[in-house]
């Protein structure tokens, strides 16, 4: 039995990401960079036999998640989770400038967002700091949906100050309905 | 689908069409880009005149438009008046500098708009891929069976037991019962005690009773004498 076999016994086993802790716990010989070398060869081997799926790092260890192909099959038996503009929004002010308080939130995007805040501790990508005046901050669980181990992963915000938010070919066509 | 709902507009007609903007500042955003400026070169009066003209429409068609746009709308016209009036700040002096606020206050959202965008972009669990267990009905709830449920039902029973007031079924006591009964007393000796009348002593056998009791009175059959409040209550049988 090697030990490649026993990390895809035991990410395969959880229900959410598997932690690295779980992962060293059982295999206390193995360092952070052997398991991630052994998962990406693991993910080889999906690949070279043409599965369905693949382990995606997960906040602080690894989730077998589908190949975005076969998403349209899924969707007839699972629904998508949908996030709004408003919503996604906030979790980009919340996961560049968090923790921080609504007052913060509310500044930068200057609408009021309490319905937003609202929808996205329901679905608990993000959560409350105890303390006054309180103040939100991401989850786990918004590093596994959008497939970061953490924070620093995220580009750097300078670059977006300028850039505007349509892709060329839509601004093209803005042009043309201005004449 | 902002292009899609440009595409057939003339002039002004057209921005009535948009999608709903996030706010003043995306409003503000979209007008900036209309007019091909960026950021950085930009020339903020046709842009507040435009603001103000699409939140003047809006509000003439009745269109509800949140406080924020309004907000913005006399902050932009303070900020015109900033610009178009001569600086009232003496040479030396470190005066506001409006246009740069709002100029700031725009990057930042910008900045936060794409970062939203960039998010957005990401292959996302429950979306673009799918963990699994996705396609269990509810993923929250742990799974047990029946049994689980029935002996956190007894447990919630055994805690709450003490506190459960087990109300008897109330019984009822017809006022022209008690009539008769007082009657049927009243007929045997010529003086009784409202009390007398009493078999149960329930709350609505004494409500009765004594309603029964002034019924009685006032159509002449006894008398009610009581000395004092809280006295005793005496019938006295009246001869007719």
């Amino acid at each position: 039995m090697e030990q490649r076999e026993i990390i895809e016994a035991l990410i395969f086993v959880s229900d959410g990401a598997r932690t690295l802790k779980d992962i060293r716990q059982v295999l206390p010989d193995l360092t952070a960079q052997d398991v991630e070398e052994l998962v990406a060869e693991l993910n080889r081997i999906y690949e070279q036999s043409g599965r369905s799926f693949r382990i995606i790092p997960a906040a602080e260890g690894y989730l077998f998640v589908t190949r975005p192909e076969y998403t349209p099959h899924i969707r007839t038996l699972a629904s998508p989770a949908r996030l709004s503009q408003a919503a996604l929004e906030v979790l980009a002010v919340i996961a560049y400038k968090g923790p921080c308080t609504r007052q913060t939130i509310e500044t930068i995007r200057g609408v009021d967002s309490s319905s937003a805040l609202k929808s996205l501790l329901k679905s608990e990508l993000i959560d409350i700091k105890p303390g006054k005046p309180m103040q939100y901050h991401t989850t786990d669980r918004f590093l596994e949906v959008f497939g970061l181990r953490s924070l620093s992963e995220l580009p750097d915000i300078a670059q977006f100050e300028e850039v505007f938010a349509h892709a060329p070919e839509e601004a093209g066509t803005l042009d043309q309905s201005r004449e | 689908m902002m292009a899609s709902a440009l595409a057939d507009g003339k002039s002004m007609d057209f921005i009535l069409h948009l999608p709903r903007f996030e706010g003043p500042l995306d409003l503000l955003l979209y007008l900036i880009e209309k007019n091909k400026y960026t950021l950085s070169d930009l020339e903020i009066c046709p842009i507040i005149d435009q603001y103000l003209a699409y939140v003047a429409r809006m509000r003439a068609l009745d269109i509800e438009l949140a406080g924020e746009f309004l907000d913005m709308a006399s902050y932009l016209i303070w900020i015109k008046s900033c610009l178009l009036l001569p600086s009232l700040t003496r040479p030396g002096e470190e005066g506001v500098n409006p246009e740069h606020e709002l100029k700031e206050m725009l990057k930042a959202y910008l900045a936060i708009k794409q970062a939203a965008y960039d998010l957005s972009e990401r292959p996302l669990l429950f979306r673009d891929r799918y963990p699994r267990g996705s396609t269990e009905p509810e993923r929250t709830m742990p799974r047990m069976g029946l049994g689980a449920l029935l002996k956190a039902i007894e447990a919630i029973r055994g805690r709450t037991k003490h506190y459960i007031m087990k109300l008897d079924e109330t019984r009822r006591f017809s006022i022209r019962e008690m009539m008769g009964r007082i009657h049927a007393l009243l007929k045997s000796r010529p003086k009784i005690e409202l009390t007398d009348c009493v078999k149960t002593g329930e709350k609505t056998e004494l409500i009765a009773l004594f309603m029964a009791a002034l019924e009685l009175s006032k159509s002449s059959v006894a008398r009610l004498v009581q000395h004092g409040l809280f006295g005793r209550i005496i019938l006295i049988r009246r001869e007719a």
